[in-house]
């Protein structure tokens, strides 16, 4: 008799569990931002009794304080920010400062990822150093690097060169005491590197799956449509919604792990880009 | 002996073009090595099952798939090779798939990188059909691999129109082989392609079985100039009847009739094919 009121409560509890608070896309005709191919809608609201994922989002425009305090109250609880911009031959992406301060401020955790230049006069090496030196300068300690490995016509159609290129940037993340991950996904990874499985079982994954841009094409908040690629056996962080509004913002929404978050605030003061997580903080 | 067969199917086909190109250069290939595809269990009568490959193969491998409840084969007529040729492999398939009562569609991998223009690859294909007895009502174009494409959204969608104006001017139905991401990187999203093509998308977590999704439309999303889709590739590097394929799943409409029985090749017959799998 006991037995079956436990397995009832483990079905209810189980489907409370999975049921996600759903809001219809609601129209913000204030909202100036609109990319050429799809009109962002607001995501959905983070589900409030999720007790194995943490949300975060990934972004690549300066945003203000009281946005990322919208954001965190949102539910989110981490913004990976892009520290490099590919324009050109790449460069440092100075906005990335701001965005990061305003983050501690808010205080969400802070990744930072890079978007490199692969046909660029500057090696891997360099461009990482840049982001570095660009940081530093700005009492902002790097201690995790996620790399963009992705859209594979912007990278030459030469694997070996493109697997050096990244080769470049993990080894100098490593002698620099960086944790280093790799944003991608099984077909990126495919097309620019044929699949190299040497990177080194150091590196961890953020990997990237949708259907389209936009609520309408998000997939599961969730690691089960991950499937083995390269090296790596299991993923740290998933993409798993593109090009939708959250805070008036327009970004990516991202799940990661909760089991091992560090709290977001420092208690030394420092503000810290890296480490938040499961995986990027070298212990 | 079997295995060494499918051992070696597999490095054949992993050497050769196929929808989900690798450069064949490169021996590190992710390691899919194909295992046997599940049995078809058909609970839903609006789907047709196919295959698709390029490897050549006989007739008794055509009657086994027939067996196993494929109702098509996608077979590649164009190899990008150089600046790409009639896939003459196609011919000895055609036949065999013919023979089986398989209905037959055919599909050319461009080469994007030629100083063969669109339209002229095409008529490689078309020809080279014709000049072997085979008549073709229908056609579909790869466009995958954005490795393989110049970075030139542009160019691509002229390269494409123009396979695709010669299809429709020889009276062809035309459909792309392609999805949502590869259209974006290869053609920018373009919408601006030449209209009533068909679109025969893919979606797979990885090769093998344990890379599929499901043998449904549930996740297709409009993109570009595609409202619908015809044809799903859901699987990939698997073998069927010990032959390296790719596997499909189709919205049935009115498909013309394949045969319904084994047919006897009578010399100078010809075959139509093409046609089986439309809107």
């Amino acid at each position: 008799m006991a037995h079956k009121s436990i397995v009832i409560f483990s079905v209810l509890a189980v489907l409370c569990h999975s049921a996600s608070v759903k809001v219809p896309p609601i129209v913000d005709s204030s909202l100036p931002v609109k990319f050429s191919e799809v009109i962002a809608e607001p995501a959905p609201n983070v589900p409030s009794n999720l007790a194995s994922y943490a949300y975060a989002l990934d972004i690549y425009v300066q945003t203000t304080l009281s946005q990322l305090q919208c954001i965190k109250q949102a539910g989110y609880c981490a913004v990976f920010v892009r520290a490099y911009n590919p324009a050109g031959q790449g460069s440092f992406d100075t906005s990335s400062c701001v965005t990061i301060q305003n983050a501690y401020k808010a205080g969400l955790g802070i990744e930072i990822y890079m978007t490199p230049q692969p046909v660029s006069n500057k090696q891997g090496y360099q461009q990482l150093d840049e982001i570095i030196q660009g940081l530093t300068a700005r009492a902002i300690t790097v201690r995790a690097i996620w790399i963009q490995v992705t859209s594979p016509t912007n990278w030459p159609n030469n694997a070996n060169s493109n697997i050096n290129f990244i080769n470049s940037i993990v080894s100098r993340a490593r002698q620099s005491g960086l944790t280093v991950g790799i944003y991608t996904s099984y077909y990126d990874w495919n097309q620019i590197t044929t699949g190299w499985s040497n990177i080194g079982n150091d590196v961890l994954l953020w990997y990237w799956n949708v259907y389209s841009g936009g609520v309408t094409g998000e997939t599961p908040a969730n690691f089960n449509d991950f499937r083995k690629f390269g090296c790596w056996t299991a993923p740290s962080v998933k993409q798993f919604a593109q090009d939708e509004t959250v805070c008036g913002i327009t970004v990516n929404r991202d799940v990661y792990l909760a089991g091992n978050v560090l709290k977001a605030v420092e208690e030394d003061g420092k503000i810290y880009a890296g480490g938040f997580v499961q995986g990027s903080l070298k212990i | 002996m079997i295995k060494l067969l499918v051992s070696f199917t597999i490095l054949f086909v992993l050497s050769s073009a196929r929808p989900q190109e690798i450069d064949s250069n490169q021996a590190a290939i992710a390691n899919t090595e194909a295992n046997e595809a599940p049995v078809i269990v058909n609970n839903d009568a609006s789907m047709g099952n196919a295959v698709d490959f390029s490897f050549p193969t006989n007739v008794q491998v055509m009657n086994c798939l027939k067996k196993a409840k494929y109702q098509v084969v996608f077979l590649r007529g164009f190899v990008p090779t150089g600046n790409g040729a009639f896939d003459s492999n196609c011919v000895g398939n055609i036949r065999n798939a013919y023979s089986a009562g398989l209905g037959i569609e055919t599909y050319m991998t461009p080469q994007p990188i030629s100083s063969w223009q669109g339209y002229q690859q095409l008529d490689l294909l078309y020809n080279g059909l014709n000049n072997n007895g085979i008549t073709i009502r229908s056609v579909w174009i790869q466009v995958t691999s954005p490795a393989n494409w110049p970075n030139n959204p542009t160019a691509n969608v002229n390269f494409i129109n123009s396979i695709i104006s010669r299809a429709q001017q020889y009276g062809l139905s035309v459909g792309i082989y392609t999805n949502q991401y590869d259209w974006s990187q290869i053609t920018g999203n373009s919408a601006n392609i030449n209209s009533n093509v068909m679109l025969w998308y893919w979606n797979v977590l990885g090769g093998g079985t344990s890379g599929e999704t499901k043998p449904t439309f549930a996740d297709f999303r409009a993109f570009g100039p595609f409202k619908k889709a015809s044809v799903k590739q859901y699987a990939q590097v698997e073998t069927v009847c010990n032959l390296v394929v790719n596997r499909d799943v189709y919205a049935v409409g009115i498909p013309a009739a394949a045969p319904k029985t084994e047919v006897n090749m009578a010399d100078g017959e010809k075959i139509v094919v093409g046609g089986f799998v439309g809107n």
